[in-house]
């Protein structure tokens, strides 16, 4: 746009600022307020350069050299603050070149500084507005966001919160079946054991009547008597094992995992035999020491024998085996249940401890949780299962006496 | 002595410090209320890189917003540019790629810096989290300032380095 359009479109409306520069961008004439619109001494007026006041086209040299040249037909910087006020600085082409063969199309360029104080005021309230606006409703969406993660956080919690609580209701309801079991074993070993007793009584004064008769006939009925003596010495233990099976220990001490397996295996032979598995029992040493809760073992020993039994029973083959072993391994004693009834799942092995997982359809998937419980988080050791030859193996380790 | 006068631009989402950073900078000065840029404002401070004196005209240029980009207009003949973002505001972070681009789009590419401004609105441990977790997973060609125009950390540094910047280029 040439100048004389740009001023009419100003249209006396817009106040307006200005000075004319040559193709060596100096300074030929300015209006009044440029002076003191850009600091500048009035001394220093014949010498002006347009860098000297007018900061805001430094870099645009390509562009005020395109307008000389009649390239580029005007450009414009548009709300530049100065002095409390705004303006729009256009570069505009000034006189024109007499012979058209110079380089520049014109001599000179005009640099009007437009006053636009007003429309930008107006429009820095609006942007004031609508940013402070903005800046409000991120900050609520932030604030939404952060409510929405705390509020998944904690639904989280409670969600783990609970299946902790109903795992804990779990296993005091097993331990609570156990104390139960545990009164009704002393009640009835309480009522047993007077009338074993009795027997024993009984059978050894028979033993020493017949004894001094010592006939042969009498001889036979000694070994008869002997025989019942035992088997009532038997009863009388199975019966003591029984009971202190089901007495919860106090303190932590060291015991002796070989007698507190055999404790155990005494108790479930029978069954073992009724079900055609060979039950052994491998202890490396006579008496080898851990360190932990000698009943509470006792009761892992039995759920792992107890669910080797049913594994044997819901897998039969015509060599069913579970062994016992124990050993010791440097720091720790090493207790193994292995039998060879076609071994855990594939899919359940890694979570074969978790709570209400387990291989038996009957099963209340407690058993196992409980026995990692009591080893892991009681007695300080590890229990870990695994699949081995054609079987499942049960390794727990516990620190040594 | 030589002295040079080159232009650097701010630019960066509205309400992230590109005016208070300024500020601080050529007055020393902080100011708590909020007010829009409108346009550009162009500001200047001398600088000594070695024997040279550079003139900075700095160009505090109005932030962009969802729906308004910057005007490239302001960008027209700048040696530097500095991208602004406001470490407490992801989306002001979530910017500075496109601004980087914007400004190699229009002059090409000059010596630029990232300022994550309002660092003192984060404690010590959350910032040095912050600035692992960037260091981790975001990666710039340009270098990085964590600067506050409230405290005044990190200002001064960061435009003397985009002035070296501008001398070595």
């Amino acid at each position: 746009m040439h100048i004389e359009e740009v001023f009419k479109a100003i249209n006396g409306n817009h106040k307006y600022e200005y000075f004319v520069i040559d193709t060596e961008h100096k300074v030929l004439e300015f209006s009044e307020n440029i002076l003191s619109l850009y600091d500048v001494n009035r001394t220093e007026c014949d010498k002006l350069q347009m860098h000297d006041i007018a900061e805001e086209l430094v870099g645009a040299e390509e562009e005020i050299k395109a307008v000389f040249e009649g390239t580029l037909e005007s450009f414009s910087i548009p709300f530049v603050y100065k002095k409390g006020r705004y303006y729009n600085i256009g570069v505009h082409p000034g006189k024109a070149t007499k012979r058209s063969s110079k380089a520049f199309k014109y001599r000179t360029v005009v640099v009007l500084l437009e006053d636009v104080n007003e429309i930008a005021t107006a429009q820095q309230a609006l942007i004031q507005e609508k940013n402070e606006k903005s800046l409000l409703l991120e900050e609520i969406f932030e604030k939404n966001r952060s409510l929405r993660k705390y509020n998944e956080k904690m639904q989280e919690m409670v969600k783990t919160e609970m299946a902790r609580v109903l795992e804990k209701q779990k296993m005091i309801e097993h331990k609570a079946r156990y104390i139960q079991m545990g009164e009704m074993v002393s009640m009835f070993t309480h009522q047993w054991k007077q009338p074993l007793n009795i027997i024993s009584i009984i059978g050894n004064v028979l033993k020493m009547n017949l004894s001094k008769k010592n006939t042969k006939a009498d001889k036979e009925t000694i070994e008869k008597i002997d025989r019942i003596l035992e088997q009532v010495e038997f009863m009388s233990k199975t019966i003591t094992d029984f009971q202190h099976f089901f007495r919860p220990t106090k303190e932590i001490k060291p015991f002796d995992v070989c007698r507190a397996i055999d404790d155990v295996v005494n108790i479930v032979r029978f069954l073992f035999e009724y079900h055609g598995i060979d039950l052994l029992c491998k202890c490396e040493k006579p008496v080898i020491e851990a360190i932990g809760f000698p009943n509470e073992f006792k009761q892992v020993i039995l759920t792992l024998l107890s669910n080797a039994k049913d594994a044997c029973v819901a897998n039969p083959n015509e060599n069913l085996k579970v062994i016992v072993e124990a050993e010791e391994d440097e720091g720790s004693v090493k207790v193994r249940v292995k039998d060879n009834a076609g071994g855990i799942p594939e899919t359940l092995i890694d979570k074969i401890f978790d709570l209400y997982v387990g291989t038996k359809e009957e099963g209340s998937g407690l058993g196992l949780t409980l026995a990692k419980n009591i080893i892991e988080k009681n007695m300080g050791g590890k229990i870990s299962a695994r699949n081995e030859e054609d079987g499942a193996v049960f390794e727990i380790s516990l620190q040594k006496a | 002595m030589t002295h040079i006068s080159r232009k650097i631009v701010l630019i960066g989402d509205f309400s992230t410090g590109k005016t208070s950073l300024i500020r601080r900078f050529v007055e020393n000065r902080f100011g708590d209320r909020y007010l829009s840029t409108v346009g550009v404002k162009v500001s200047k401070k001398q600088v000594n890189v070695g024997e040279t004196t550079y003139v900075l005209l700095i160009w505090d240029i109005e932030g962009g917003t969802a729906q308004k980009s910057i005007n490239t207009t302001y960008l027209r003949g700048a040696h530097g540019a500095i991208v602004v973002a406001d470490i407490t505001r992801n989306e002001t972070m979530a910017h500075i790629e496109t601004y980087l681009e914007t400004v190699e789009k229009h002059v090409g590419k000059v010596p630029a810096v990232i300022a994550y401004n309002k660092c003192d609105l984060l404690d010590k441990t959350a910032l040095e989290r912050f600035v692992e977790e960037r260091k981790t997973n975001v990666s710039f060609s340009v270098p990085t300032h964590y600067v506050s125009a409230k405290t005044g950390e990190g200002v001064e540094a960061m435009f003397l380095s985009l002035a070296k910047a501008l001398g070595e280029g």
